[in-house]
């Protein structure tokens, strides 16, 4: 019986259906206005965070970020999720 | 360095020990070469010849790295230390607007077919799923959008099955008769917090 349960939970929910449409007409970067799509993660990061939060007046532009070192974009990237209220994870192995 | 999580724990069914995978980034040759190339080769050696093709046996996820990379969205796969993709997910940030809260849309997502209970019993490893839907979650958060996740799917049994067990709701139905599920932040916080990484 305990078997039977297991089989029919696993059937229905234990493995991961494919699922998706594509990119979604209304994503962020689209919406951004920015032609240029910064080419590394933590410029990607701040770009999204600036497009999803526009309150938080960032007050530079796409080019200035592209020229900033990797040390800079990471404190920018600090400061904005402190301002934002975001912790950082506590693990980072799921 | 964007403090996103870097590796997930994964069952191995066969030797019943948890495997540590790590998330990659998928660009095109790379999904294309882990990806593409592999999963259904594999497949079909291990099954041979199947009347019924998987949903997304013609998706291309060289294409779909290419497309979300360029366009400011993510593709990542979970790759084991044997150096094969698990699972891969691709995903971007929307705004709040008519299609509700600010969230991750999560716009591609599958395991590898040697993952999935209904094609080998037992998948060779199980939990791929979830880990990429955690990662999901977790970006959302760090995106400031408290871990809200939403995607499209076939309406079937199996998915709502899968996607409700997790948190997920029906929000809604497109005109092509996809469903839209959502993972409110509620539950995403809870999910986020019950796994310790909150």
């Amino acid at each position: 019986m305990a078997r039977k349960t297991q089989a029919t939970h696993l059937a229905r929910g234990d493995s991961l259906p494919p699922a998706g449409t594509g990119w979604p007409p209304e994503a962020t970067c689209a919406r951004s206005g920015s032609a240029a799509k910064p080419s590394d993660d933590l410029g990607r990061e701040i770009t999204t965070l600036k497009a999803l939060h526009p309150k938080l007046q960032l007050r530079f532009r796409d080019t200035e970020l592209e020229a900033m070192d990797t040390k800079t974009k990471l404190l920018l990237l600090q400061d904005i999720r402190e301002a934002l209220g975001i912790a950082p994870l506590k693990r980072r192995d799921l | 360095m964007t403090g996103l999580p870097e590796t997930a724990v994964l069952l191995h069914s066969g030797i019943r020990e948890e495997v540590q995978a790590t998330f990659v980034r998928l660009s095109r040759p790379r999904a294309e070469a882990t990806v593409d190339a592999v999963w259904w080769a594999e497949l079909h050696r291990r099954l041979g010849a199947r009347q019924e093709p998987e949903d997304d046996e013609h998706w291309s996820w060289g294409t779909i790295a290419d497309q979300f990379g360029a366009r400011g969205g993510w593709c990542v796969g979970v790759q084991t230390p044997d150096n094969r993709v698990q699972g891969a997910l691709a995903y971007a940030a929307v705004p709040a607007g008519a299609g509700g809260e600010a969230a991750c849309y999560i716009g591609w997502i599958a395991t590898a077919p040697w993952n999935r209970t209904w094609l080998f019993d037992p998948p060779e490893y199980r939990g791929t799923g979830t880990k990429l839907l955690l990662y999901a979650a977790a970006h959302s958060y760090l995106l400031g959008l408290k871990g809200r996740l939403v995607l499209n799917a076939l309406p079937s049994e199996r998915t709502t099955a899968f996607y409700s067990a997790r948190g997920f709701a029906v929000a809604g139905s497109n005109a092509d008769g996809t469903i839209v599920m959502r993972l409110s932040a509620g539950h995403a916080m809870d999910w986020l917090q019950r796994e310790r990484l909150l």
